[in-house]
């Protein structure tokens, strides 16, 4: 039996919505118990879920409370979900009461009034208003929300580059300053290198694979993925790179993201090149090639770290890269001696870039990859739950997230969807990143273990599980620790996402 | 260059939270001075309200 | 003796001796003052606590004549209306001036006996004659300071005083301070 109630016009933050889910799941009687904005990908999910419904009216400012149980206890789930939310139960009775937490910015600024970042994660609808709120009081933003629309990007930037303040973003999840973890991002050490980043993945990547290296990273500023197209100019790439090129702490430039539009790709290279320090570009997938002068071209994530690396530690640039092709032979060993997998890849990624990257290095050896956010329209998947053929799927896109959780913070979508995969008897591989550090679920390698798990119950030993952790052992989750526990459930661990990509591919390619 | 963007790369960042409150807990972890607000979407209704009182008070 | 003694309706009640006087640890007066005008913009979003569906007050009530209304409006032992005008009352005793000993005269005139509970009766007697509670005392040293982590710790305390009563009583609090500081302008300008 189910339960649906509609609270109109109700807005409660995701976390405090998937909090007392978690508290109603937990009542006796009770099987599924969901709470949402009544955003279209949530409703989805809650049809795929078996909910019916027909008979509500719903827009995405208002709450859904889904319960499923037995009949006796489901108006009482319906209550208790509504109490939970006016009186959260972890908030302990009697004990250190709250901190007054300000309603209005002009507020929060008397408390605070050397605050020189403002950082922001309500709706989208909302935020981009928020965002020139801040910039007209004079602070730096990191917009961390996405569903922006891109005209609000494009006017909240304008301001931005008048008054000469920062926006990183919209959906600029990762951002480092000074060493320090804004949003969701790795402890890594301070150092010469500094990265100017239109990809949040992208820019944790590149961050650990510079400290596996032992290399250091002083600032790492998100711009937004939207940055480098056109219709935005790369105006926050512009004014990052200027002011990492004339900052004296920084030894060498990286700039990273998706292959920029052609002009904004020509603005870099120009700025760069008029700059008196070496420059690394990885635009992942990009098509062009060849070190020039100072400023060194890259197409994969790793490359981009191991070329800036050596860069900062005066190593041979050549050799770095020879190292990372002596890599591949190993994967390709590695491959035969796991055993060889026939079938289709299923990717699911929680980081945007490294679903791109894992794309890229993927349609190379086995052909197209079908995709929600694909190299090719035409390989556009028709319902991004549903996979065709090879297909990897990024869990963090818009559709997903609009009024949920992240899939960084809520690994259970992706776990399930293992399961799902494995129904499937054409598939042979399957391929997914972990990403760890502030802001990330605290333990996502447990819960996806237990998906994989789950899905070998189903389809024994006929698919192979390949994954890469985005993070150090000095993040709170403890990479080495993450790593033990996906491989005690019999899932391949590579160095670096390209790597895992490759392994892969490698496996099915035979 | 703009003093508070100066300020946010050569002293590091001082924080204005607004959204998520885990973002706030991460950062105090990290020592880093923040306030977390208690944002609110913006109240139509309420101003329709306490115009529409006005109203009918003439 | 370490608890209170029972007593019923109609009891007759006898003086009880106290153990030798040792220190006053609580010192209810309201010592007049005003805060730091660092704080004016959290005291102005105080104000729209009022607005909060709980409470749906009015944020901005525009003569003692509507703030009387106020009186006994909500349910509970200290309607959200009485607590509201509670933190008026403190305000205008904490900013004090002639203009706000004249609204308190106005206040007192216009009040009626036996409209609200005993509970809230007491508090707003006790705030005309100057005496509040502990939470309101520390805010309002912590307003006269320059510690964030005060005027939040003790803001924080007031709002989460009962279910609505902490909110309502800042939100009038604040309603308070504005009439009195801004008349204070009016003054010197």
């Amino acid at each position: 039996m189910q339960r649906l109630e509609v609270m109109p016009r109700t807005y409660y933050d995701s976390i405090t919505l998937m909090r007392v889910a978690k508290e109603i799941t937990g009542m006796e009687g009770i099987e599924n118990a969901s709470l949402s904005m009544g955003t279209e990908a949530n409703l989805r999910i809650l049809a795929a879920a078996g909910f019916d419904l027909s008979e509500i009216n719903v827009t995405p400012n208002d709450l859904v409370i889904a319960v499923s149980g037995e009949d006796a206890v489901l108006d009482e789930a319906l209550s208790k979900a509504k109490e939970y939310l006016a009186n959260p139960p972890w908030k302990k009775e009697g004990g250190k009461s709250e901190s007054y937490k300000p309603r209005s910015l002009d507020g929060a600024i008397s408390v605070l009034p050397e605050a020189n970042i403002a950082m922001i994660s309500v709706a989208g609808r909302y935020a981009g208003d928020v965002a020139l709120d801040c910039l007209h009081r004079g602070l730096n933003v990191m917009l961390y929300s996405d569903n922006v629309p891109l005209e609000k990007e494009i006017e909240i930037k304008k301001l931005a580059r008048e008054k000469g303040l920062f926006v990183m973003g919209p959906d600029c999840g990762t951002a480092i300053v000074r060493g320090v973890a804004m949003g969701m991002a790795n402890i890594c050490p301070t150092g010469p290198v500094s990265i100017v980043a239109a990809a949040g993945t992208g820019l944790q990547e590149v961050h650990v694979q510079l400290a596996k290296r032992g290399v250091g990273t002083l600032h790492g500023i998100g711009t937004g993925g939207r940055d480098v197209r056109a219709e935005v100019g790369g105006i926050m790439v512009e004014m990052a790179t200027e002011r990492l090129l004339e900052d004296d702490e920084v030894e060498v430039l990286v700039v990273i993201g998706k292959p920029p539009a052609p002009e904004v790709e020509k603005k870099i290279l120009e700025r760069i090149s008029r700059g008196d320090k070496p420059a690394v570009l990885g635009f992942i997938g990009g098509e062009s090639r060849g070190d020039r002068d100072g400023v060194y071209i890259c197409t994969e994530l790793e490359e981009t770290a191991a070329v800036a690396a050596a860069l900062a530690k005066g190593e041979d640039v050549a050799e770095a890269r020879k190292e990372l092709d002596s890599a591949e032979e190993s994967l390709r060993e590695l491959a035969g001696k796991h055993g060889p997998r026939k079938g289709w890849l299923r990717g699911l990624y929680s980081g945007g870039t490294l679903c791109y990257e894992a794309q890229v290095i993927a349609k190379e050896l086995l052909g197209p990859i079908h995709s929600n956010t694909p190299l090719k329209k035409d390989l556009k998947l028709e319902d991004s739950l549903t996979s065709v053929e090879h297909t990897i799927v990024d869990f963090g896109e818009d559709e997903f997230t609009q009024g949920r959780l992240h899939p960084m913070i809520d690994v259970s979508l992706r776990a399930g969807r293992f399961v799902e995969e494995a129904k499937d008897p054409g598939v042979g591989v399957i391929l997914f990143d972990v990403v760890i550090g502030y802001g990330c679920n605290p333990d996502p390698a447990r819960e996806l273990a237990e998906g994989v798990l789950k899905a070998k119950a189903v389809a024994g030993d006929r698919i192979a599980f390949v994954a890469s952790i985005c993070g150090t052992e000095t993040d709170p989750q403890n990479a080495a620790r993450q790593r033990s526990i996906l491989e005690d459930a019999g899932v391949l661990v590579c160095e670096s996402n390209a790597r895992a990509a490759r392994l892969a591919s490698y496996l099915l390619k035979g | 260059m703009n003093e508070r963007l100066q300020d946010l790369l050569k002293n590091g960042p001082k924080v204005i939270n607004i959204g998520v409150e885990q973002f706030a807990l991460d950062l105090k972890e990290q020592e880093v001075p923040t306030v977390q607000m208690d944002w609110r979407p913006p109240q139509v209704e309420s101003d329709l309200l306490s115009k529409l009182k006005k109203l009918r008070k003439k | 003796m370490t608890e209170l003694p029972c007593v019923s309706e109609g009891d007759e009640l006898f003086s009880i001796p106290l153990p030798e006087a040792g220190t006053i640890v609580f010192d209810p007066v309201i010592k007049p003052g005003m805060p730091a005008s660092r704080w004016r913009p959290l005291l102005r979003e105080w104000i729209f606590l009022a607005c909060d569906p709980e409470l749906s007050l009015p944020a901005k009530p525009e003569s003692v004549e509507e703030i009387i209304t106020l009186l006994g409006l909500g349910p509970g032992h200290t309607p959200a209306g009485d607590d509201w005008i509670a933190g008026w009352v403190v305000a205008l005793r904490w900013c004090r001036s002639v203009r706000t000993d004249a609204l308190l005269d106005e206040f007192s005139a216009f009040r009626r006996e036996g409209v609200t509970t005993w509970l809230s009766e007491s508090i707003i007697s006790d705030a005309l004659e100057g005496r509040t509670w502990a939470r309101p005392l520390k805010l309002i040293e912590a307003l006269q300071g320059d510690f964030m982590r005060e005027v939040l710790d003790a803001a924080g305390a007031l709002s989460q005083w009962g279910h609505t009563s902490g909110r309502a009583w800042l939100a009038g609090f604040a309603s308070g301070l504005e009439t009195a500081l801004n008349h204070k302008k009016e003054i010197s300008t």
